[in-house]
């Protein structure tokens, strides 16, 4: 979404109007879980922590208030914060959304059939599962701006915004990031082919 | 590896695109159908009766603190004694279905079924004709919620010259700001003006 006035309206209608916010999942579903896939490369994961984004989004978008961080941000920025406590494992939070889910009247878990063919599809991004697998050996905050650049295309402005952190601190974490990428690849030469940690 | 090739290699490699639409589908359900919005919907209703209940407040003071002459000050007394009263016995269990109270416009609220789309429709005509609307909506306000309230005042018969009790339904609507304020309109649908706006 371009126009930030316009977003700005839909993101205030969202506060009441659950048409708006459908709107605002709509447009951001694809992105969230996209990022949230990339960085924990397991659909169970992906799917926990998405949903988990969202009910916090939705839980507090009356008190987000526009100050020139975009809304897309926002959402990052609970998506990382969520990432990082699947990584620490909170497994009350599993249960809670589990229950949340399932409260659907129509509730059926995703089917083994369509997780099957998206984990095919994955697999079939070789180069990327090798890089993400070295990614995925830094500490959290190398992960969290390497992906955010190269993966999901943000510019360091947003980088910071959605971490909370000014540019400049970004741009180095990303260089200090990409040295210890470079020599942990150099060290593993030949990328990991066995994808089989795929969940 | 230089690191330069690195970050070349990372800004070329193919980044998976992938769904999983029953996800997708069923966290939409679960979360446009969660307690949030219901519970949004009473709060909005309970703000917009606090927020007219401050405006017929600030009226009545604004009325007093001005130099006026004392038929003109025991008038509004009279009229804030019988508002009080409403507000305090009627309006506090004021839902979208039942409502009672009296006002400063000389009108009763005495309850409130449904606006039929027509209705509504109209209702936000009215609300977005009227210039000091205008001036929110202009501002990046939004009408939230438009809610029925039938009333009974008195209107003179033009046949009979007579003053009878009528009811007509009319409307009250929600108005947010993109900084956090909120108005409470109420919409006259049968004269087709905004009788009473107030923050």
């Amino acid at each position: 979404m371009t126009d930030v006035k316009q977003e700005s309206l839909l993101v205030n209608r969202a506060k009441n109007d659950p048409q708006a916010f459908g709107e605002l999942y709509d447009e951001y579903y694809p992105q969230i879980f996209g990022y949230i896939l990339k960085r924990t490369v397991n659909f169970e994961v992906a799917q926990d922590v998405t949903s988990e984004v969202f009910f916090k989004a939705l839980k507090n978008i009356g008190k987000f208030r526009w100050q020139g961080v975009p809304f897309s941000s926002w959402l990052y920025r609970i998506a990382t914060n969520e990432i990082a406590n699947s990584f620490k494992g909170d497994s009350r939070r599993k249960i809670l959304i589990e229950q949340l889910l399932e409260s659907v009247p129509q509730y059926s878990p995703t089917p083994d059939v369509e997780i099957a063919r998206a984990e095919e599809e994955l697999k079939k991004h070789g180069e990327f599962l090798a890089l993400n697998e070295a990614i995925a050996k830094l500490p959290v905050k190398y992960q969290e701006v390497i992906t955010l650049r190269f993966f999901e295309k943000k510019q360091l402005k947003e980088i910071g915004e959605i971490l909370d952190k000014k540019e400049g601190t970004i741009k180095s974490l990303l260089h200090r990031g990409l040295e210890k990428l470079r020599i942990l690849t150099e060290q593993n030469a030949t990328f990991c082919q066995d994808y089989s940690y795929i969940k | 590896m230089k690191i330069e090739e690195l970050k070349e290699k990372l800004e070329r490699v193919e980044i998976p695109r992938i769904e999983l639409e029953s996800h997708r589908s069923r966290l939409k359900m679960a979360l446009l159908g969660s307690d949030y919005f219901k519970k949004r919907k009473g709060k909005i209703i309970m703000d917009t009766v606090r927020t007219m209940a401050r405006g017929i407040t600030n009226t009545m003071v604004d009325t007093l603190v001005a130099r006026q002459p004392v038929w003109k000050v025991a008038l509004v007394v009279f009229f804030a004694m019988i508002m009080i009263a409403g507000l305090v016995f009627g309006l506090g269990s004021l839902n979208g279905t039942q409502q009672a109270g009296l006002n400063p416009s000389g009108y009763t609220i005495i309850g409130g079924d449904k606006l039929t789309e027509a209705e509504e429709a109209w209702a936000m005509d009215i609300l977005k004709a009227d210039p000091r609307i205008q001036s929110l909506l202009a501002g990046g306000a939004t009408v939230d919620i438009v809610l029925p309230i039938l009333v009974e005042l008195g209107k003179v018969n033009p046949e009979t010259g007579q003053t009878e009790t009528v009811q007509e339904t009319w409307a009250q609507a929600w108005i947010a700001g993109i900084d956090g304020k909120t108005w409470g309109a109420v919409v006259d649908l049968v004269k087709g003006e905004v009788t009473q706006l107030s923050e």
